[in-house]
């Protein structure tokens, strides 16, 4: 080792201590700081395309649902769950299992060694919950933990929560949003498959939507004063067959489609939608007796594509209509509205044969939905073919109709069957994905429920479901690597 | 931060590092130590070290735990031109990097998969300024950067098979004074305050049939001070051993070791 030095370095040293008094000065007011921040359907009723008339024309089958009903599931359904705080764990408690030999003053000095600030034992299996002194990093502790030869095992106090379930009076009803299985609660009151469902519940705990992606529903347009729509419907909207600024629905269909993809949820009262925050803006192209032209929604989709309201835009345009022609003018109107990122979802049709209307055959701008039913099963009404995308439930859909129609004594809700009701589910699906990720383009999207469904028919893409039946919470869940 | 930037950063580091303890060193030892020091031939010592590292991170508004394990190959210079002890080491790193979640790809993966190895390389050097009795006081920095391998994974459950593929890279860079205890035969103890700063990044790439996206996360360390506690301890007249301990105050049990074994040429 080296020598000692002269005399005259300690001057030098002296200065050296000055600067590491100095240094520890300034440093430790920003530990301190750093430690502040811590704290801290064969009922067909897709509208369809008459050749010789050249006429959209919804067909509708209606089912009612009696008041008593009701009643009783309001007994049934009684909380609100929520999802908290987001968090995978308590950033203020850990678990921690000892080593059994370990005295009672023992276990209190390790614990005070971690700054716990309390703890207690839970009986029988020797587990502690381990509350920790605020500002104290739960993964810091662990970490420290783990290195102990005390500790048997430690880990984070993760959070547990309900899955999010709305508390909408008639959500039970809605089996293709949460399929519970055994006897459904729709007409006929048939058996279903548990799980025969898009998983919405499951979606939810990662995104319910945000209120400036708006789903456009071209249709016969919507009862914007319906109680569970009345909040969700951005305006008036656009009425492109009496050429005005009014898209009452004077059928019942756009407002059925309507519901499904975004009624109000959780508000006590009727259906859930699946794009549960997100905003409906209405198009009617479709007239009060059923029939509509190619024009109006080349009219519409442009339309549609360019609306913007306070920061609100149109992400998804449902389409649950079609006819059988194609038409170059129609693509081109699809194609404006996709080079804008506006995800646009069609109805395959419910003639039950291998023609897949239009818009829903143009494959490069259009997811096609065919429809599935409570156990999984293809609906026999559904168009099938090679454009097909996804599936989704649209067998006995219950939603929402205009009160105007609704018969008294009776809910304004009814049951309806069509690849008209599967549709709704895909934009509703699309929807929450472009609140949730809206950098994502059209076509990542569309991709995205694409590959993310469940396989129920033969094994890889088929003609009649496409690539399967949607699954909601996969395309939304964070995918573990391992 | 583009990665253009992250290896700006460590350049500058780098050039940092060096212009401290190399360019001044020199001629300020010189005066200050006589030529007494300059007359002592420099030496090398050849070795391995074994460090273990537990730093808090932070990335977006998330914090975790940065875990490190690196066995390097190191070549250790004595008092080279008479003035600065410099140390270069080189070898194979495991980072655990668990927690950090991918959330602007399509589909949002949560990294849970543990370690993934990479290359370590780095320097450090002391710059001895005042010897006092039997002490050393000086200046020391040092640097180092891991550079992981390429880990795939399998993205299953989908309709096509995806694969998933994390790029990470951290680089510490630490400058501070330190102190010396020359007065026993066999150990030399020895202490340092660093102000000590860990930068990152983490890319992920996904693809899954067409559908693809990548997205880098920034990661940083959580404290800045760091102290370490350390020992030459001579163990033969040609093999020396060398512990370090070294905290991070502001990250509360954030803390490092290390073991390294030399043989004196």
């Amino acid at each position: 080792m080296i020598e000692p030095e002269k005399r005259k370095n300690k001057n030098r040293l002296a200065a050296v201590l000055a600067l590491l008094v100095f240094l520890v000065l300034v440093l430790w007011p920003a530990r301190v700081e750093l430690s502040a921040q811590k704290k801290k359907i064969d009922k067909r009723t897709v509208t369809i395309y008459d050749k010789n008339q050249k006429k959209f024309t919804p067909a509708r089958n209606r089912s009612k649902l009696e008041p008593r009903d009701v009643a009783r599931l309001i007994k049934v359904i009684d909380y609100i769950p929520t999802r908290g705080s987001g968090e995978k764990y308590s950033r203020d408690k850990v678990l921690v299992k000892l080593k059994p030999e370990l005295t009672t003053q023992s276990v209190d000095h390790v614990f005070k060694a971690y700054q716990a600030k309390s703890y207690h034992l839970i009986p029988k299996i020797n587990i502690y919950v381990v509350r920790l002194e605020e500002g104290v990093s739960v993964e810091d502790t662990l970490s420290a933990l783990q290195n102990n030869p005390d500790i048997v095992y430690a880990g984070p106090d993760y959070k547990l929560h309900l899955c999010t379930t709305p508390n909408d009076q008639l959500f039970h009803y809605q089996y293709a949003l949460s399929n519970p299985g055994g006897v459904l609660l729709i007409p006929g009151s048939p058996t279903g498959k548990p799980q025969a469902d898009i998983k919405a519940t499951g979606a939810w705990d990662y995104g319910k939507g945000d209120p400036n992606v708006l789903i456009a529903v071209i249709d016969s347009g919507i009862d914007y004063t319906h109680p569970d729509l009345a909040a969700k419907v951005i305006d008036h909207g656009k009425d492109f067959v009496n050429d005005d600024d009014d898209a009452y629905d004077d059928g019942w269909h756009g407002t059925h489609v309507a519901g499904i993809i975004a009624a109000q949820a959780n508000n006590s009262e009727g259906i859930a939608g699946v794009a549960w925050n997100c905003r409906l803006l209405p198009v009617k192209v479709i007239s009060a007796s059923g029939e509509g032209d190619y024009s109006d929604l080349i009219d519409a989709l442009v339309w549609a594509a360019d609306y913007t309201k306070d920061g609100a835009r149109v992400g998804v345009i449902n389409m649950s209509i079609g006819g059988t022609e194609p038409d170059q003018f129609l693509e081109e109107a699809l194609r404006y509205a996709y080079n804008k990122g506006i995800v646009l979802v069609a109805a395959s049709g419910n003639d039950g044969t291998q023609e897949v209307y239009y818009p829903a055959a143009y494959d490069n701008y259009c997811l096609a939905v065919g429809a599935t039913d409570y156990n999984d099963r293809i609906a026999d009404f559904s168009n099938y073919g090679p454009e097909v995308d996804v599936a989704a439930p649209g067998v006995e859909i219950i939603s929402t109709i205009p009160v105007a129609v609704t018969e008294p004594g009776y809910l304004p809700y009814l049951f309806a069957s069509g690849t008209s009701m599967a549709a709704p589910h895909v934009a509703g699906l699309a929807a929450l994905i472009k609140s949730a990720k809206p950098w994502l383009g059209a076509s990542d999207i569309m991709k995205l429920i694409k590959y993310s469904p469940d396989d129920v028919e033969a094994t890889g893409r088929d003609d009649y479901t496409g690539y399967g039946r949607i699954n909601a919470k996969r395309a939304m869940a964070p995918y573990v690597l391992k | 931060m583009p990665l253009k930037e992250i290896r700006g950063q460590r350049f500058l580091w780098l050039a940092i590092v060096l212009m401290v303890f190399m360019a001044p060193g020199l001629k300020t030892q010189a005066n200050l130590h006589g030529e007494s020091n300059l007359n002592q031939a420099s030496t090398w010592e050849f070795g391995l070290r074994f460090d273990l590292f537990n730093r808090g991170t932070k990335w977006d508004q998330t914090t975790s735990t940065l875990k490190a394990l690196n066995l390097m190959a190191e070549a250790r210079g004595k008092n080279l031109g008479g003035t600065v002890d410099l140390n270069l080491f080189a070898g194979l790193g495991s980072t655990d990097l668990n927690g950090v979640v991918f959330s602007q790809l399509p589909i949002t993966l949560d990294y849970q998969a543990g370690r993934i190895t990479g290359l370590v390389v780095g320097l450090g050097a002391d710059w001895p300024l005042i010897y006092a009795s039997d002490f050393r006081l000086g200046l020391t920095a040092d640097f180092m950067t891991w550079i992981g391998f390429n880990k795939k994974f399998a993205i299953e459950g989908f309709v096509f098979p995806g694969e998933a593929k994390a790029e990470p890279d951290w680089a510490q860079a630490s400058g501070g004074i330190f102190a010396a205890y020359e007065g026993y035969e066999n150990v030399e103890p020895f202490f340092d305050i660093t102000v000590s700063a860990l930068w990152g990044t983490f890319n992920m790439t996904e693809n899954i049939q067409d559908l693809s996206g990548e997205e880098e996360k920034k990661i940083k360390g959580s404290g800045l001070l760091s102290i370490s506690l350390g020992c030459h301890l001579k163990l033969t007249e040609k093999l020396y051993l060398t512990p370090v301990a070294r905290f991070y105050p502001a990250s509360k049990f954030g803390l490092a070791g290390s073991l390294g074994l030399y043989y004196a040429f």
